[in-house]
């Protein structure tokens, strides 16, 4: 089916069809129709169909993306940046039957209508290391779609951004290395077309075969929403439900153990296997528990972040959560666990591939590229065994980290990567008049 | 309706009853008992009119009624200190006492004012000479106390009044945050979604001071201002001091022209801060705490580092000094009557709760041009 209309991502993922009625005010825009999308079966057309549902209403008061892009092949005239006043999508028992779900949605043209672009802005300050990890060696930077146009930094002169590889198929363009400190406390300008906008970007799924939600929200695991993973297209995290919950079906690892994979230039390569998150370090260790509720604390295509809830079954009262967050354009994905008590903390590589020691990290020795990373910012001792982690020396109640990857292609080395984190950057993008 | 409570002052509050409310209800509610608001509300018959001030959340006194007396408001429990409570008699010039015993002797004589008891008064030895005029209020003692020996005041729910330094009476780090785009309450940190502005003006701005000293010439204190005229010239705002008669020479003009210019050198800002969804925020932030306030798009940021809703905020720390909170319906609503044994009638059936929004007054402060740093005035 030809795209005819793209809502922000509703569209974009699955195929929407034509509406019944566009009415145009000159301001805004009022769409109608019905919501359909037809799959290979009739369980794959009823799933798309409800997909279309959760996204298009994703966007009503969604403090993440306060404007969409909207791709209308049917008339140009309607495309552009747009504000979602409201949306309704009628769920109609014996509509449901058919999957056929009528629809209105409510737009206001960005800037009346004007020329746009977007604008990003950044803070964040240099996390606070016992590693000696200071601003001239933090560095912030700035992902962006390779069809980017116009960037426009002020007059800073950045240099050249490194394209970087997704599974989307195009590249992101990250920009960095800054010594102004352009992406530690700035604003930029950039502008990229509309059909581009999520090139690259941030997301979030619920299932194997997943595809982008929208907006934030919680969601309890089950058999037909067994993991949360977040992917910006270069790395993906994934957390898997409790066995109890989903079943399992991927034969995954259960407790606290998040999947790791990179984009090679061509496939997703889960060969370093993932991250065990400990919450006491003793002999055995404990795993944080099995993650049974996750919570979208933000979703945006600059930047996801996800709330993981873990419950021991060992010890009921250790209810700690892991918060993960990713930017367009990373290399590395943000990591926090707090739990209720102070415990000893840990992360560690689940295969073995031995050790490096880095400034504020440690990195898997395969000899080759593409070594996976763990970093803090906090005093740890290092496994120095077969396999990459650390052990925490103090006993806190919250435990900041980060699992990269310094590929593909050896594209950064991994105390570049550990210095990039150590430099948090909370990014904000908006649409502006140009 | 809604709460007002300011810190250091006496506040408002106001409520109305349901017009079906019984009229034994309405007769028994009478001036000079107190409104008694709890966090959740409380089964007939499980507290009493003593019990119940430790779950408070808050009391206040009752004084105007109208609206065929369904509509009810008055004060907070300040106000038994305030203008037109027990008045101070004589003229008194202390010995030498330290705060304690000037708040035992002169707010809270005998132990009790009003039903205002002591409560967490400071134990620091440092005495001091203060003057009473007659016909001055107990409250007005006590900010003269407060003024003189570098303390702050407040009269909690229960009725106890607490007189102590800052640093005892209220946390140094805030457990609370605001921030335009996250609410909601993590392990370590509880945060609100709010709608947070700030306006600023630099009416009173001045980057130059001059003080005219008794004898001598005039003295400067000045900093470059980093704006620039329509001609490119260094904007310049001048302050003057006519010192003649207080200060003798020029090292004191010195030191008055450096102070008044350090006063002045900043933009004065004030932010609001109104917060939408939360559910009954005045738990856990009153007046006088302090707060983590994070939006970048209008410079607000500090030194405070805070893992939040996945991301480390580098959030600014202010003080709360108004929290306008409304008494929301989940909440517990009880009238304790002006009766020797405090009498308590439950009110929660009878209350028309309205759905708002609590907004947090922080106050004025003062920003530095070049300076991101906040500071308070």
């Amino acid at each position: 089916m030809t795209t005819n209309l793209q809502i922000g991502r509703c569209g974009l993922d699955v195929d929407m069809r034509s509406p019944r009625t566009i009415t145009d005010d000159g301001t805004r825009i009022t769409i109608a129709g019905d919501l359909h999308n037809t799959g290979d079966t009739a369980a794959e057309t009823k799933a798309n169909t409800r997909l279309l549902r959760d996204q298009l209403l994703g966007y009503v008061n969604n403090p993440d993306e306060e404007s969409v892009p909207v791709v209308a092949t049917i008339d140009t005239h309607f495309r552009g940046d747009f504000r979602v006043l409201d949306a309704s999508v009628t769920t109609n028992p014996d509509a449901e039957a058919i999957d056929h779900l009528p629809f209105s949605v409510t737009l206001e043209r960005c800037a009346a209508g004007g020329s746009v672009v977007a604008q990003t802005r950044f803070s964040g300050p240099l996390r606070t290391t016992d590693h000696g990890i200071v601003a001239g060696d933090a560095r912030g930077f700035h992902g962006v779609p390779e069809s980017v146009r116009g960037y426009f930094t002020g007059g800073v002169n950045i240099g050249f951004p490194d394209p970087i590889g997704t599974s989307d198929g195009v590249d992101v363009l990250v920009f960095g290395e800054d010594p102004a400190a352009l992406y530690k406390s700035g604003t930029v300008r950039w502008s990229v077309p509309e059909e581009n906008w999520y090139d690259g970007a941030a997301r979030i799924t619920d299932s194997v075969d997943g595809v982008p939600i929208v907006g934030r929200r919680a969601s309890r695991f089950d058999a037909d929403h067994p993991i949360c993973r977040v992917s910006n297209g270069i790395i993906t995290l994934t957390a898997y439900g409790d066995p109890d919950l989903v079943g399992n079906p991927g034969g995954w690892p259960t407790d606290a153990t998040l999947g790791f994979e990179f984009w090679d230039g061509t496939a997703w390569d889960d060969t370093r296997g993932g991250v065990e998150v400990l919450v006491d370090t003793g002999s055995p260790a404990v795993l944080a528990g099995n993650p049974w509720q996750w919570t979208v604390t933000r979703n945006g295509p600059e930047g996801v972040a996800v709330r993981i809830h873990f419950s021991s079954t060992t010890t009921p009262t250790l209810s700690p959560t892991l918060d993960i967050m990713l930017r367009r354009g990373a290399h590395y994905a943000e990591c926090y666990l707090a739990s209720p008590f102070p415990f000893d903390f840990g992360a560690q590589q689940t295969v073995s591939e031995g050790e490096a020691s880095l400034t504020g990290g440690v990195a898997s020795d395969t000899g080759t590229a593409d070594r996976l990373i763990i970093a803090t910012p906090r005093n740890f001792t290092a496994s120095g065994g077969a396999t990459a982690g650390f052990l925490l020396d103090d006993t806190a109640d919250d435990f900041p980290f980060a699992v990269g990857i310094e590929g593909p292609g050896a594209t950064y080395d991994p105390q570049t990567i550990v210095d990039r984190y150590h430099q948090a950057t909370t990014e904000t993008q908006r649409i502006v008049a140009a | 309706m809604t709460v007002t409570e300011s810190h250091e002052t006496v506040g408002t509050w106001g409520g109305t009853l349901i017009a079906d409310t019984p009229d034994d209800i309405l007769d028994a509610i009478e001036p000079f008992g107190h409104i008694i608001i709890t966090p959740t509300d409380m089964a007939p018959g499980a507290a009493d009119g003593t019990n119940i001030l430790g779950q408070a959340l808050y009391t206040g006194v009752v004084s105007p009624r109208s609206e065929h007396r369904t509509s009810i408001g008055g004060y907070g429990l300040a106000w038994h200190l305030g203008p037109g409570g027990d008045l101070a008699g004589g003229t008194i010039t202390t010995s030498s006492l330290d705060a304690e015993d000037l708040v035992g002797t002169f707010v809270l004589t005998g132990g009790d004012c009003n039903g205002i008891t002591a409560g967490q008064i400071t134990a620091s030895a440092t005495a001091r000479t203060i003057n009473i005029k007659v016909g001055v209020s107990r409250l007005t003692i006590l900010r003269t106390i407060c003024d003189t020996f570098g303390l702050e005041w407040r009269v909690n729910p229960d009725g106890t009044l607490d007189v102590d330094t800052r640093a005892n009476l209220y946390a140094a780090a805030p457990t609370a945050m605001v921030t335009p785009r996250w609410g909601g309450a993590d392990h370590h940190v509880v945060g609100f979604r709010a709608d947070i502005d700030l306006a600023d003006d630099v009416d009173d701005y001045r980057n130059i001071w001059v003080v005219q000293p008794e004898t001598g010439a005039n003295q400067t204190s000045s900093v470059t201002n980093p704006y620039y005229g329509l001609t490119g010239a260094a904007l310049v705002r001048e302050g003057f001091t006519d010192a003649s008669s207080t200060a003798p020479g020029t090292t004191q003009a010195a030191a008055i022209a450096a102070q008044q210019r350090g006063r002045f050198d900043q933009v004065r800002e004030e932010m609001s801060v109104d917060l939408a969804d939360a559910e009954t925020p005045r738990a856990d932030i009153a007046p006088g705490d302090r707060l983590w306030v994070w939006e970048p798009r209008l410079g607000i940021v500090g030194t405070d580092q805070v893992h939040y809703r996945g991301h480390l905020l580098d959030p600014a720390v202010v003080r709360v000094v108004e929290v306008v909170w409304p008494i929301e319906p989940h909440m517990g609503k009880f009238y304790r009557c002006p009766d020797a044994s405090g009498t308590l009638i439950r009110l929660t059936d009878y209350w028309r709760s309205e759905r708002s929004v609590t907004s947090l007054g922080v106050g004025a402060f003062r920003r530095t041009f070049a300076a991101a740093a906040w500071v308070q005035s």
